[in-house]
């Protein structure tokens, strides 16, 4: 066994240790969390100045470290290792999972109610998405992925709002049935295509990442694979109609919840599709095609109608999450290099401007008392900043150019009409309904004259102006410079899109 | 001429503004009087150098300069999405035309602006707003002109919004976004189309095409490898800019070109306010009349017509999109005009002239695409109009800020009180109606010329040149209506109305407009000014400007004649029903009463649009919503009930501890690695193995 540790290792480490100090700090939880927090980030920032562009068609930062070999009854044994590595498409998502945790701390600094569960919880939530995004074994991967849930349903159901039970309830058990059902696929997976371990990258060369196409599995049994893992990580994006427990589950989770959920959980289950539904079952997915192309337009469509019928404000996001899903969806469905590249742009673009706009809810209902948006009005008399962060995260999520929505919906897009043709004029219908929800609740809300504000009403407090800030300006640095993190993925997704695809003779011939 | 490296620097006439909005937008509260000196500082540096710019493109002999090297977004296929700037003759144009007017707005509004709230916003939006619209003036690609152009629609949105608090300013700006958002959606497939269907096109018969495509690195030649930029040609002659044909030559002249030009010509008539998306451009006059004048008559809505002109030189129009360009640009002329006639309010009557005079330059382009010549007569429109535009908006400004009111039956006998006002009114008026010597008259004349000549060879254009000439004849009856219903007349309507000249801060901005209005005609007959416009003709006065070049019949002349013979019976008319303060008004029984009320109801455009977005797309949304609560979440309780059992469990679980919980989890797992681990090899035995 090497000692030699992977900087990712640290990363878990630093991440899982500060949750367990967080957990028994008292009244000084929120410094702990803070502290976790910075260093998460930190060690990102570091990661992200430390990856080498251009051989990013192999994993970076690897470790493999053989922890136990399973008796299969046949064959030779199987290999469970403790895999991690990243590549081009992880690697945005730890950057914006540690980012995500900072703003959630800075927001709920004054957090009162069981302040060290709270950030105990928030910082295992992290700790568990960092693992998600770095393992590189099937079973790590699981593993991790369970460890997301537990806190997320912790904190939807114990800080969440007035029907919190029923929320965290129904998102537990729809998202528990996915993960079974995604878990016998996983399994099925590695023993019917027998794999000599369950990693899926990291401990295997280039070449031999081809192998791990389960050609040899009966054609039929590949389809109802892939059709097992796309139910089960589609639950997670949500897609429609497995969505209902999004919006519930948003509503009533408290604002940190709701970024963490919408900013990082729903980009699991697209994670998942790339990483290993989409290239390792490549006979499933072209034959699901239609289907999941059907899925990404309904879901499209669906999100931004639903949203213009909103009256509560978060609901409305919400919703919004799954019309931006539903074109992530759409990007990974059609399986190129500028769709995948955009897909991951997109979940980047979306888990900042998302949090904005969770952050903005939480702070409209504790200021105003209501996120009934017709029950406000003009609060821009009162409260400019707020109105003012409402106004920039709502044009970012409709996607205005210099925001960093734009360069991703436009790579999305495109790639959609390269593949697709007239179909793109169904997504950019759901575009305008898009700028029409946003643009209307901005004039019921920001605009107009003042109605419905309580006497208290105040503007941001420092600290959650401090956690908008950093979101915006992240949101406007991205926006006109998105090469900064569009460099990383293109070789990845050229990777996950090409090798995967009948043997590994596109793979030789990348650097 | 100082050569073509100079051209390096192109970046700074969007940067000065930028800076400005930057500054004001962290600090602005800080300045006196909301940093409008500040402003009036930038913008008056952009303003030279793009005065330095445009005369060194006027002179220059290559015309183009060219940088892209900024890789926004790049694939390793080749696929490079790049920021840069463009430096050409129509660009340069159009960037005098953003800075003369945006630097004159902006020291307006020192004084007319200065009683309001929030200035260190109106200044700063006002600043990323030139930013924007000299980023479009400079956009080398279209990926970067939709960036520049979405902004501008962003100010435009925020600034007819600059009075929040009414309700009728948030909802007018919420719906120019939103119409012209549906434009942009059409434009944005048309640039996919061009994206995909002029990248690898190899076919040998158009490499003569305005295109230039770059060797990628596969040995191919496709625009994606150029980053998608457009391709300057040789653009500064006046020659016949496409060799005739080139436009129907194989691959080129397609259904597909023609769709991505219609679709091109949506995101224009978003932006331009052309039938069917004009709707927002009458309600946008809820924001100060400054930005009126800036943004809704003399750049921003002017953009639409210049993406057609770039469009029409760097890919060009096929014959049938060019016909509907035309006919679209010419129907809106009329169809605006006709409600100017009845409007009341003063800025209500300008925006329709505008949406008027928008009209006659998209029907220009698609007039010089049919005839194969460059853009230019429909762009010497734009730089004249611009002027008496901005003139005639910030004229009813003075008097709005005089007199309190918009509607033009309170005023009257305003002559005394303003003169000066008046007389630079009077001045925009009569280059508006294409009265000569002032500037709409040459460039109008050269635009009905060219339509009559498209109309030589294309009958179905003929109906169109008609409607233009009638709304020659409206569009001098309108704006004199308001001329003499504000000015004439010996007292006002309105008991008490005091009406007093501006200070000279607004009245410097008036007398140079005015002075640019009455030169702007006859500024092509200098230097190398006419090098600005590829391809245009002139009209009537290409006998007198160039002795070369394209000739048209003499037909010309005739044109020239019924446009003059028009206004004036239009201006002659105005005079009979309002002039000298007489008050018109419709009899009770007329006939025309029903038109009439038509009319005023704007052609019930707003209604029907209404109806579509809170009718049909919000009842859809409120039908799809009960259908998500009831039928989905229904059938997934349904399904609870069933497991009833297992949420009772649930529940009790869920008061427990986090390690209680975790166990489950770890207990669940345990059994379901062992059912798959024994479970799996029994099923690949059932299916003959893996």
């Amino acid at each position: 066994m090497s000692l030699d540790l992977s900087p990712l290792t640290y990363l878990l480490a630093l991440a899982f240790g500060g949750t367990l100090l967080t957990f028994f700090a008292g009244s000084r939880a929120r410094w702990i969390a803070l502290a976790t927090a910075v260093g998460t980030l930190g060690i990102s920032i570091w990661l992200l100045a430390n990856f080498q562009l251009g051989l990013a068609t192999d994993y970076q930062f690897v470790q493999v470290t053989h922890w136990l070999t399973l008796s299969t009854g046949g064959s030779a044994g199987l290999a469970v290792n403790y895999t991690v590595g990243i590549d081009g498409i992880s690697l945005p998502f730890l950057l914006l999972s540690a980012i995500l945790t900072l703003v959630t701390v800075i927001y709920h600094w004054d957090e009162r109610k069981n302040p060290a569960g709270f950030f105990g919880l928030v910082g295992l939530t992290n700790a568990g998405l960092l693992g998600v995004f770095v393992a590189l074994d099937v079973l790590l991967f699981f593993a991790f992925w369970e460890i997301v849930l537990i806190p997320m349903f912790f904190l939807i159901g114990h800080w969440g709002g007035t029907r919190r039970h029923y929320a965290s309830l129904k998102f537990f058990v729809y998202t528990h049935v996915a993960s079974v059902v995604t878990l016998v696929s996983l399994f099925a997976m590695v023993f019917l295509g027998n794999w000599g371990s369950m990693d899926f990258g990291g401990s295997i060369s280039t070449a031999d990442v081809a192998a791990l196409n389960v050609q040899s599995i009966p054609q039929i049994t590949q389809v109802l694979m892939f059709g097992a893992l796309f139910f089960g990580f589609g639950v997670k994006l949500p897609m429609v109609p497995f969505h209902t427990w999004l919006p519930d589950a948003h509503v009533e989770a408290p604002t940190g919840g709701s970024v963490l959920l919408a900013g990082m959980l729903l980009k699991m289950g697209a994670y998942g599709l790339i990483r290993i539904a989409f290239p390792l079952l490549p006979y499933g997915h072209v034959a699901a095609e239609p289907v999941v192309l059907g899925i990404a337009f309904l879901s499209i469509v669906w999100g931004a109608f639903l949203s213009l019928a909103q009256r509560d404000l978060k609901r409305m996001v919400a919703f919004s999450s799954i019309n931006h899903m539903g074109i992530v969806l759409l990007a990974i469905a059609l399986w190129t290099q500028l769709s995948v590249t955009a897909a991951v742009l997109l979940m980047f673009a979306h888990g900042l401007v998302s949090g904005l706009l969770f952050l903005l809810s939480g702070s409209v209902h504790h200021t105003f008392g209501t996120r009934d948006i017709p029950s406000i009005g003009g609060i821009t008399s009162r409260t400019p900043i707020l109105s003012t962060m409402l106004i920039i995260g709502s044009l970012a999520s409709l996607g205005l150019p210099s925001l960093v929505s734009f360069p991703a919906e436009f790579s999305a897009f495109l790639a959609t009409w390269e593949a697709l043709g007239w179909w793109i004029l169904l997504p950019l219908f759901a575009l305008v309904i898009t700028a029409g929800f946003y643009l209307w609740m901005l004039q019921r809300l920001s605009f107009g004259p003042a109605h419905g504000i309580p006497e208290k009403a105040r503007d941001l407090p420092f600290n959650e102006m401090l956690a908008m800030g950093l979101l915006v300006s992240l949101i406007v640095l991205y926006g006109i410079l998105p090469y900064l993190i569009v460099q990383l993925i293109p070789h990845s997704a050229i990777f996950a899109t090409q090798c995967f695809h009948g043997g590994s003779t596109v793979c030789a011939t990348q650097p | 001429m100082v050569g073509l490296d100079f051209f390096v620097y192109a970046f700074l006439v969007p940067l000065l503004p930028a800076l400005a909005f930057v500054v004001l937008g962290l600090t602005g509260k800080s300045f006196r009087n909301g940093g409008g000196l500040l402003a009036v500082g930038a913008e008056g540096l952009a303003l030279l150098l793009s005065v330095f710019f445009a005369y060194e493109e006027s002179v220059s002999t290559t015309g183009i300069y060219h940088d892209s090297s900024f890789v926004w977004m790049g694939l390793p296929d080749g696929t490079n999405f790049v920021m840069g700037t463009l430096m050409s003759p129509l660009g340069a144009l159009m960037l005098l035309v953003v800075n003369i007017v945006g630097f004159l707005v902006v020291v307006y509004s020192l004084e007319y602006m200065s009683h309001e709230e929030g200035l260190p916003r109106y200044y700063a939006e006002l600043m990323l707003f030139l930013t924007a619209m000299n980023l479009v003036c400079l956009a080398d690609n279209f990926l970067e002109f939709i960036l520049a152009w979405e902004l501008v629609g962003l100010c435009s949105y925020l600034l007819i919004g600059f009075f929040w608090k009414k309700p009728e300013a948030a909802s007018a700006a919420k719906k120019a976004f939103l119409v012209t958002r549906v434009g942009d959606v059409l434009f944005f497939v048309g640039v996919f189309i061009f994206f995909t269907s002029l990248a690898g096109v190899v076919n040998p018969s158009i490499t003569t095409l305005p295109y230039q495509g770059q060797v990628c690195p596969g040995g191919q030649v496709t625009w994606a490898c150029a980053g998608f930029t457009f391709a300057p040609p040789n653009a500064n002659s006046n020659a016949p800019f496409l060799a005739p044909g080139t436009i129907t030559s194989p691959g080129y002249g397609s259904n597909l070109m023609t769709l991505a030009g219609l679709l091109i010509l949506g995101g224009a008539a978003g932006k331009s306010a052309q039938f069917p998306l004009h709707t927002w451009l009458p309600d946008a006059m809820e924001g100060p009349t400054t930005v009126s004048a800036l943004i809704h008559a003399a750049t921003m809505v002017a953009a639409g017509v210049f993406l057609l002109a770039i469009t029409s030189i760097y890919i060009g129009f096929t014959s049938t999109a060019a016909l509907v360009i035309l006919g679209i640009g010419s129907f809106t002329s009329l169809f605006a005009g006709t409600m100017g006639v009845v409007a009341r309010d003063i800025k209500r009557v300008i925006a329709y002239s505008t949406m008027s005079q928008l009209g006659y330059m998209v029907m220009g382009v698609g007039a010089s695409s049919l005839v194969l010549v460059g853009p230019g007569d429909a762009m010497f429109h734009l730089f004249t109009h611009a002027f008496f535009k901005a003139l005639l908006f910030l004229s009813a400004g003075s008097v709005i800020h005089a007199v309190g009111t918009q509607d033009l039956f309170a005023m009257g006998g305003l002559l005394r009180k303003m003169p000066v006002t008046a007389f630079t009114m009077l001045i925009g008026a009569l280059a508006l109606s294409g009265i000569p010597p002032f500037s709409g008259f040459f460039s109008k004349d050269g635009l009905l010329a060219l339509t009559w000549a498209a109309s030589q060879h294309y009958a179905v254009a003929l109906p169109f040149f008609l409607l233009a000439l009638v709304g020659v004849f409206l569009t001098g009856f309108y704006i004199f209506r308001l001329w003499f219903l504000t000015f004439s007349g010996s007292h006002s309507r309105t008991p008490g109305l005091h009406g007093h000249e501006p200070s000279w801060i607004m009245r410097a901005p008036l007398v140079a407009l005015a002075g640019l209005t009455l030169v702007a005609g006859v500024l092509p007959l200098f230097g190398g000014f006419a090098n600005l416009l590829p391809g245009v003709q002139w009209g009537t006065l290409g006998y007198s400007y160039t002795s070369s070049g394209w000739v048209f019949s003499s037909s010309d002349l005739m044109v020239a004649i019924a446009s003059l013979v028009l206004a004036f019976a239009g201006v002659g008319t105005a005079y009979v029903f309002w002039g000298n303060g007489r008050v018109f008004s419709l009899p009770e029984n007329s006939w025309l009463r029903a038109p009439h009320t038509l009319l005023l109801r704007k052609y019930y455009f707003d209604e029907v649009y209404d109806g579509l977005a809170h009718g049909v797309i919000l009842g859809v949304a409120r039908g799809l919503d009960w259908f998500d609560r009831y039928v989905i979440d229904g059938t997934i309780h349904a399904f609870e009930r069933l497991f009833s059992q297992a949420s009772e469990r649930g529940r009790r679980i869920q008061s427990g501890l986090v390690s209680n919980y975790a166990s489950w989890i770890a207990l669940g797992l345990v059994v379901l690695l062992v059912a798959i681990i024994y479970g799996i090899p029994w099923l690949d035995s059932l299916w003959g193995g893996g």
